[in-house]
């Protein structure tokens, strides 16, 4: 999606503006900020998922921000004007531990990542399973035995994810 | 895609529901066609909810209080919908989830100000209530919000304003 994109570059500029009139007026410049997209964003934003399988969002945003006051607030006015939500209990998704996250965006100021679709997919199958029961049956055809064996290993239920015909 | 998933999302009721919801600002996604103008039975949006996307009952208690006359046949709402809509109307902070979805994901979306800009977030809606003051309090309120330019019931709101952020 085309448009996190863009507010990340919105953001990026934004935090180089508060930078530079911070240095101005003989502050300390805002240190490097992290953003990283979890849940069904991560997905819906991924153009190779897309291709793959069906997916639907609502306009929530969960990511795990590492920045200060001033950069968070700068990210969530930018996703409201596009009508996104940033969800304040984004910290309590549960992140596999052998999670890999792609890079989007990265400057010197910011760096910005999605969770990988194996990951957020696998997630979902453990925490969030009613939400997700299409979609995960969806990327069990598409994911085959990597996202089974993750979804086993984490005493996942797979039959679940089993469509009734 | 697989042929049991391309049965599901090419249904007739699939593409209703989720083209009225993603032309209405309430889902994104996939590739459907907008349908702003159709009509929906409660039984249809049941159905994509239950069966393909669960996100369309994260919603549905939104759609059916922004567009009411979008949902035909809504006579026999099932008691855990009833209860929800009742509960967001009220503006309870808490309520009841349903199969994984939270109650507060939906009270959340009923909030906020649809794509159309005529439907009004569920909390921006103004509600009459009669209070009876005695005369003397009355004449004092206009007087006093006649001098400070407002109406007597942005008076109010403001002197509530003001106690809330006092305590």
């Amino acid at each position: 999606m085309e448009i996190l994109e863009k507010i990340f570059q919105q953001l990026d500029k934004a935090i180089e503006n508060e930078n530079d009139e911070r240095r101005q007026e003989g502050a300390l410049g805002l240190p490097h900020a992290e953003i990283k997209i979890l849940g069904q964003m991560s997905l819906i934003s991924n153009p190779e998922v897309q291709a793959k399988i069906t997916l639907f969002a609502t306009f929530d945003v969960d990511a795990i921000i590492k920045a200060p006051h001033w950069i968070e607030t700068a990210f969530k006015n930018l996703l409201e004007k596009e009508r996104f939500e940033l969800d304040p209990l984004s910290h309590e998704i549960w992140i596999p531990k052998e999670s890999t996250f792609t890079t989007i965006f990265s400057s010197s100021r910011l760096t910005c990542s999605r969770l990988d679709p194996l990951f957020t997919l696998l997630s979902k199958a453990i925490k969030a399973k009613e939400k997700n029961k299409v979609l995960i049956a969806q990327a069990l055809a598409v994911y085959g035995d990597d996202l089974k064996n993750l979804i086993i290993k984490y005493e996942g239920d797979l039959n679940y994810f089993k469509l009734k015909k | 895609m697989n042929k049991e998933f391309e049965k599901l999302f090419k249904d007739r009721r699939t593409q209703k529901v989720l083209g009225f919801l993603i032309a209405k600002g309430l889902l994104l996604g996939g590739n459907v066609q907008p349908q702003p103008n159709v009509k929906v039975t409660l039984e249809e949006a049941l159905w994509v909810g239950e069966t393909v996307e669960p996100r369309v009952i994260e919603v549905l208690p939104t759609a059916l209080l922004h567009f009411p006359k979008t949902f035909i046949e809504t006579k026999n709402m099932p008691p855990f919908l009833k209860d929800i809509i009742v509960h967001i109307k009220k503006h309870h902070l808490e309520g009841p989830d349903y199969r994984g979805i939270l109650y507060r994901d939906m009270k959340k979306w009923a909030e906020r100000l649809l794509t159309d800009k005529r439907t009004k977030p569920l909390s921006e809606i103004r509600v009459n209530k009669t209070y009876r003051f005695n005369t003397h309090v009355l004449q004092k309120m206009h007087q006093r919000a006649k001098a400070q330019k407002m109406s007597v019931t942005q008076y109010l709101e403001n002197l509530i304003k003001k106690d809330i952020e006092k305590s």
